[in-house]
């Protein structure tokens, strides 16, 4: 689904992403953890293509991607979440969703629909979605009118609206409280049987461990280590990472 | 004094109609681009000049010389924005707004060497234009005046459905919001930037041509719309369409009853419109329907 190969980008003398590569497969929910300034927002910015890398390619359906800019990547079925939420907060909560529904008829007379059929369409869909994620309520909202949480399933949700099947979630669990991360998790594992990819950023150990079926580490911009839950978890290398060397 | 108060209302309306048109243009490029597009007068001259030299020295018809104007406007728009502005998208914004001067003295010098310096005029010797009196002749309203008016709230409604309903209306929004997470959803920035220009300059074009109809053209009439759009987006809070329009009408009605009811000459028409944008900087900086700024910050 996902391919990073030797993935190059710094910022002065400060190497961000560093010679990386790791492999995301299709229909796997992946962690990626490391210690802050690990370079994982920036290999997020790399993938997406709001960040282009010095060095190395990303495929992306065995694609190579590299030079596109972010709005073909994300036609191609990829979409993100941010660190800090990034909503469109002077729009409805609605809109919010509307903006990133794909209006592609499904079938071509459904192209020559009057204007309005088509926009009453495009809303029952967007309402589905927000429906999903238990805010069909606030649609009517301004999104700055929103809580917090509130604010972080409108995102995801309109990650999903792009109708991408690889999403990037940048800490989804930062911040919120227990009901709403069970919600989240709920949220994450139905999409994933429906068979969507997920690429997941996540500094809470006991979610992203419990949610994940592969976990990559990075620090100072590489994949140190990779594998399943259980073995990151025993990896030395790893509790070096986190928490600095043993003394002898 | 109440006698001419009718005939002042109609003149204020019709100034503001024409600022509304030429500074709704402008909101809208600094809400994407975040500059001032200080060529956006020029873009109105352009628009008047290109009427004059369909309609009245090829002698088209209206109604295929308009849909031109708006079609040759919309185009120098967009291919302006793609050769000078987008490879400085990601400069700090004096860079476009500097370079706005420089295309803006670009078209007055073009314009120049093609109809000359001198000042023209769509009247034709002999036509007529229709009049009216209303209220038993206190107010003359000429068929030109209302097609001005009529034409800029058409416009106007057609803008707000735009924006509000359609979904590249929508997408337009997204984009003024924030780009990079419009990109990642799949909206093409550059299309939606290109869409943008052609509908800001479109509609300044046709302030350019509207207004020239009521006055005369000259290669520098652009300046004066261009400073009083910026006025009337300052006092009504940049970014803000429906501040625009009340900007607009705030200096539309300020200018022409000031100069109808007290002894200030109308030359100082201009001076009035500075005069009413400093007193606005002083007691509110972010404009009649602006946000304050920590609000702004936070975003």
């Amino acid at each position: 689904m996902l391919k990073v190969q030797n993935l190059h980008k710094a910022f002065g003398g400060v190497k961000a992403v560093n010679h990386c590569s790791f492999t995301v497969e299709k229909g796997s929910i992946t962690g990626m953890i490391g210690p802050n300034g690990a370079g994982k927002t920036t290999m997020f910015d790399l993938i997406t293509g709001l960040m282009e890398p010095d060095e190395g390619h990303i495929i992306i359906k065995g694609k190579n991607v590299t030079s596109h800019p972010a709005h073909k990547r994300a036609k191609m079925g990829i979409a993100r979440t941010f660190q800090a939420i990034r909503i469109f907060s002077e729009m409805k909560t609605l809109d919010n969703i509307v903006v990133a529904l794909k209006d592609h008829p499904e079938k071509m007379y459904q192209a020559f629909l009057p204007l309005k059929k088509k926009q009453k369409k495009i809303e029952e869909r967007a309402m589905e979605l927000l429906k999903d994620v238990g805010i069909a309520d606030k649609a009517h909202l301004n999104a700055a009118e929103l809580s917090f949480g509130q604010q972080k399933l409108l995102e995801i949700a309109r990650a999903v609206a792009t109708g991408a099947d690889l999403l990037l979630l940048d800490e989804p669990a930062a911040g919120i409280n227990l009901t709403l991360l069970n919600q989240i998790r709920d949220y994450i594992l139905k999409l994933n049987k429906e068979g969507k990819t997920f690429l997941i950023v996540e500094h809470n150990m006991p979610f992203i461990m419990g949610i994940s079926e592969k976990i990559i580490v990075l620090d100072y911009g590489q994949e140190i280590a990779v594998g399943t839950p259980e073995k990151i978890q025993n990896s030395d290398r790893v509790i070096e990472a986190y928490l600095g060397k043993k003394k002898e | 004094m109440p006698e001419i108060l009718p005939q002042i209302i109609w003149f204020s309306l019709l100034a503001s109609a024409i600022y509304a048109l030429i500074a709704t243009g402008l909101t809208l490029l600094f809400g994407i681009l975040n500059f001032i597009n200080f060529a956006h007068g020029d873009f109105a001259m352009v628009g008047a000049y290109v009427f004059f030299a369909l309609a009245i020295m090829l002698g088209l018809p209206w109604w295929i010389a308009v849909p031109l104007v708006i079609a040759c406007c919309a185009l120098m728009g967009v291919v302006i924005e793609k050769i000078t502005l987008k490879p400085v998208r990601k400069s700090p914004s004096f860079t476009p707004l500097i370079i706005s001067i420089g295309i803006g003295a670009l078209l007055q010098a073009i314009i120049t060497i093609f109809f000359g310096s001198g000042v023209k005029s769509y009247r034709v010797e002999g036509a007529e234009t229709a009049i009216y009196k209303l209220f038993g002749g206190s107010l003359i309203v000429t068929q030109s005046q209302i097609i001005i008016i009529i034409t800029t709230i058409l416009l106007l409604i057609g803008l707000h459905i735009f924006l509000k309903h359609s979904k590249t209306g929508k997408a337009v929004r997204a984009v003024a919001d924030n780009m990079e997470v419009a990109s990642i959803l799949g909206i093409n920035i550059d299309k939606t930037i290109s869409i943008i220009f052609a509908i800001a300059t479109a509609m300044a074009g046709v302030g350019g041509l509207l207004i020239a109809y009521e006055q005369n053209l000259s290669v520098t009439m652009g300046i004066s719309l261009g400073v009083k759009a910026f006025a009337a987006i300052i006092l009504g809070g940049v970014g803000n369409i429906l501040g625009a329009v009340v900007g607009a009408l705030v200096i539309g009605f300020g200018e022409n009853l000031i100069v109808g009811f007290t002894p200030i000459p109308a030359n100082f028409k201009d001076a009035i419109v500075f005069a009413l944008l400093i007193l606005m900087l002083f007691i509110r900086p972010n404009g009649l329907l602006g946000e304050k700024a920590e609000s702004q910050v936070r975003k």
